[in-house]
Order: C-alpha cells, then structure tokens, then sequence
C-alpha cells in the first residue's frame, strides 16, 4: 500500500481528542490529508503488534480525505466529523463492501445495503479508515480470533484486547484513529473499553439503529461508540442516534443535547454503589480503582448511596436463554452445514441454543419488562445512577484466557462479563470510563447504568469525572 | 429432576444437527441448559402468560424519566 506521509506531522495530531481534531479540520489548523496521513502510518506500523485490523483501506481514506479538504477550501462543510478518520468493528455493512465479521464464514461477503449508524457517521463527514477486528461474529469478551489472529492489547500485546469489539478498543487506545463503532450484546463495548482505558457506550435499546449491523442476539444487540473522552461519545452518540424508518425498535423520542446536559454540575446527584452481587468477584486491586472513583464524584458533589440490587443472577441467565435462542436463529444453518468453519469456542457459545425449547425462549422474553420494572424500582427509585465496576478483574494474559472450547470457557466468560450482560437484558444504558491502572499498567474502569434513555446524564457524570481525572490522557507506550 | 438430560440431547442431536456431540458433551450442554432453566422458573413464577407479554421497548419508554 502507498500511503504519502506530509513531512510536518505535529506529533500529538494523533492524541488529541475527536472533538479538537475535528475542530482543528473545521477550522483548517490542519487538513483532512494530514490527519488521515498520520491514522494510516500509525495503522500500518502497529499492525504487525497489534492487528487491530481486519482491512485497512489507506488509499481509499486518502483520497476521501483529499476531497473532504477541497470541500471546506469550496467552504462545504459535510457536518461535524468532516475529514476525520475512523474505523469500526468490521460489521456495519456499505453497500458494494466487503464486511466479514471477524469469521471466515464471512470473509469475502459484499453487503447490498448500507448500515444507517455508520451511514449517518459518514454522511457527517467522517472518513472510513478500515474494518476493525473482532470477535468471530461478535461473540467472545477477549479478541482471540483463529481466522484473522487475535488483537492484541495496546497497553502491552501480551494481554487481551477484551472482546467483542477488540480492533475498536485496541486501534483507539493505540492513538491509531479517535474513536469507532462497537456492538454490545452482552459487554462487547464495555469490556474492551475498560481492559484499554477507553470510554465506551452501551446504548438504551432502541437509541440507535441496528439496521445494516450484523446480527448476534436481535433483541439485544446495540450500537455505540468507543472513544478516548466522554465528550467524543456524546458527539458520536448524538450523531447516531434518533429513530429510523428501517428499524422498527429506534425510538420516537427527540435525541437530548448532550453537550448541554455535560455542562451542567453533578453536585446533588444520587450515585448509587451496590451493596451486592456487584463486587462477588472483584479483586481487591480493582476495588481500590473503584473506591477511588466513587470518592472523586463525591469531591465533585454528588451523593454517594449505598443500595441493595436485585440478584442479578437471574437476569444474566435470562439474557443467556435469549442469547442462545436468537443466535442459532441466525446461524443454525451454518451450523449445520459448515460446522467447522466456527472456532470451537464460538460453535460452543451457540451449541445450547440448538436444543432450547421454545417456550423457555418465549418465557424467558416475557420476563424481561417485570425484571426491568423490579431493577427500575429497586435501584432508580433511590438513586439516579448505579456505580460499578466495568471489569471485575485485572486485564488477563492472551495465554490466560486462550481456552478453546475447554472446561474453563464458561466460566471465563462470565467473570468478564460479570456485570455487564445483565444490561442487555433489562434494555438500560451503561457508560463505561476509565479509572486507573493495574500494578502491572493495564487500565481498569468503572460503569455507571442509569434509567432507560438517561445517557445524557450519564455523560454529565462520566464529563465531569475527566474534568478532575487524567486517565484519558494516559498514553500507551507504543503510540508515545 | 433435570429437564433435560444427556440422553434427551443425544436423542435429538441427530435430527436437528445432523450429527451428534460426544457424551461427555452432551452431559455439560445439558448441565448448562438446567442451571438456566432453573433460574427461568424463579424469573417467570409471577408472570402470568395470560395476555401477550408487555414490549420491552414501551417499558423503556415508560420507564425513562423525562
């Protein structure tokens, strides 16, 4: 691939933040050209370490970006990502592309249509940089990948890049590019958020469309953004979000001013910390990051509340019924025909589904609003949102975690899924913000879950703990 | 008693995959499906199934504070 370099690269092009660089496209403190320039360098030299790509398309983003720069000297502004590269989770279909879902089942599928959230990111302005790595089919919280080799982490290759959305978390904690798509089914945004200091989104069901996004579990499944600021993600999720007409579940509701709600102060609102279930599994080192955070919001003025939760049990085997029961609705087939092109980590995840009684899907679904109403009632009736850990343990090995379909497999997963896959059940936002590192430097992050369709105050909370926090600024020593 | 058994798994693995899992695979899907199953009985004991079920997504609507 021949990429041409400008030779007066400012080398911190590349750590700013979505929002500045956007801003410094806009206003022509940089081009279009110089910025993508330096996404596509960075990419190619950090791939053989890290392999956050499945596809990187250098020269196609340079030329994109070519004609974003002749558009703002014609003073044409696309919308507020104009000429700022991004790449996402390899599952947003462009019509006329290539999209592979991290599977070999997929490795040469050219889709037909176009995803509207990757749509509306483009048609703002954004350039594709390139199909990110992934999960095979989005299932797995740690970015092994057989067909297209596992993602590395960018705080140090030898551990996880979490999963599902690896590439995304990986790419952006690298400073390859400033923020992309991921798909959270059961914490595939908030896992790889939190094992690379990332902020991550999971969106309220029906916030942003699924049209065009491969589908894992369809009554679950969401889409949201990774990025380095909450800022980023608000200016992400705003663009994204809003109803339609191609999804049937996106809502009706006006999308809030995010940027408005971030400016308001947190002082007097109601943080709740659980008193249960939460923290069964969590390290004593990450309960420390944790502790650390909660005290930095109460510096900040909110109200820290000790509450009870619900046994969150159930809605996490709830949302594993649902899981295995929608995705064999997809993939039965090929499970039957082409079994061996899944790694058997993945056929296993699904296996289950293949013998779930139809009426124990069914229940299991018309549980879902009585155990979203008792959560609402037990937790938002006291507090405004809920803190916890995003991940309950230090960032594992690659070697650690690489456990096939073998007898720690289960167990794996819902350690590290252990507070994140019960949302997906119950619908409700989660904003995933980094908070510290591990004694050995890997990152750690705490989530705060709020009610239905409260992602403004979500990003009000996380906005205003980056204010006093300097986590985000953190720089891994590769892209340093 | 489990609702589904290795057996019933083995059974039915034929018709609906075309193959079969090995035995000591067929135990462990089959422990996983209890375990969920389980859980499902303490999560449905007071829905009632008499009407359609609410939607999820008129809770979360209903359920948001504006």
């Amino acid at each position: 691939m021949s990429t041409e370099i400008p030779t007066a690269i400012p080398s911190d092009i590349l750590s700013s933040s979505l929002v500045d660089i956007a801003e410094a496209i806009r206003s022509k403190k940089l081009s279009s050209v110089e910025v993508v320039s330096a996404s596509v360098a960075r990419a190619e030299k950090l791939q053989p370490v890290l392999n956050s790509f499945t596809q990187l398309l250098g020269e196609e983003a340079l030329d994109d970006a070519k004609k974003a720069d002749a558009e703002l000297a014609r003073g044409e502004l696309r919308g507020p990502l104009h000429g700022v590269p991004m790449a996402h989770k390899d599952m947003y279909y462009r019509a006329g592309h290539r999209t592979t879902c991290g599977s070999k089942i997929r490795k040469d599928y050219i889709a037909d249509t176009d995803s509207t959230a990757l749509k509306r990111l483009l048609d703002a302005g954004s350039i594709y940089l390139g199909g990110l790595n992934m999960a095979e089919f989005a299932t797995g919280p740690t970015g092994h990948n057989a067909h297209w080799g596992d993602n590395r982490n960018a705080w140090n290759p030898e551990h996880i890049a979490g999963g599902s959305s690896s590439g995304t978390g990986s790419s952006v904690a690298a400073r390859i590019h400033f923020g992309g798509l991921g798909s959270d089914t059961g914490g595939s945004i908030r896992i790889p958020s939190s094992i690379n200091g990332l902020v991550g989104l999971k969106t309220t069901n029906g916030l942003v469309s699924r049209y065009g996004v491969m589908p894992l579990s369809f009554t679950m499944d969401t889409v949201g953004a990774l990025t380095r600021t909450v800022r980023d993600n608000a200016l992400l999720t705003a663009i994204m979000a809003g109803q339609d007409p191609l999804d049937a579940t996106t809502s009706h509701r006006p999308v809030p001013n995010y940027e408005a709600a971030m400016a308001k102060s947190i002082k007097g609102l109601r943080i709740g910390v659980p008193r249960n279930y939460y923290y069964d599994v969590t390290t004593p080192e990450i309960k420390a990051l944790q502790d650390a955070s909660i005290a930095a919001f109460r510096d900040l003025g909110a109200e820290i509340i000790e509450v009870e939760v619900p046994d969150m049990n159930l809605p996490t085997h709830m949302s594993n019924i649902v899981f295995n029961a929608e995705a064999v609705t997809y993939h039965g087939k090929w499970m039957r025909e082409r079994p061996g092109d899944y790694q058997a980590q993945v056929f296993s995840r699904y296996e289950p589904g293949l013998y779930m009684p139809a009426e124990k899907y069914l229940k299991a679904l018309a549980s879902r609003v009585d155990l979203l109403r008792d959560f609402c009632d037990k937790v938002f009736s006291k507090v405004d949102v809920l803190h916890t850990p995003g991940l309950s343990i230090g960032v594992p090995s690659l070697a650690d975690t690489d456990v096939e379909a073998g007898q720690g497999m289960p167990e794996m997963v819902a350690r590290l899924s252990w507070t994140t896959r019960s949302n997906n059940y119950l619908g409700i936002p989660s904003l995933a913000v980094p908070c510290g590192f591990t004694a050995d430097g890997l990152p750690a992050g705490f989530q705060l879950m709020g009610r239905p369709f409260s992602e403004a105050q979500l990003f009000q909370l996380g906005h205003a703990y980056q204010g006093v926090t300097d986590w985000h600024q953190k720089l891994p020593t590769l892209a340093s | 008693m489990p609702e589904i058994t290795k057996e019933r798994i083995l059974r039915e693995a034929q018709e609906i995959t075309g193959g079969s899992p090995t035995p000591e695979r067929a135990e462990e899907l089959a422990g996983i499906l209890n375990v969920l199953f389980a859980a499902l009985d303490e999560a449905s004991a007071n829905v009632p199934f008499e009407a359609e079920p609410a939607s999820l997504h008129t809770a979360l609507d209903q359920l948001a504070r504006d």
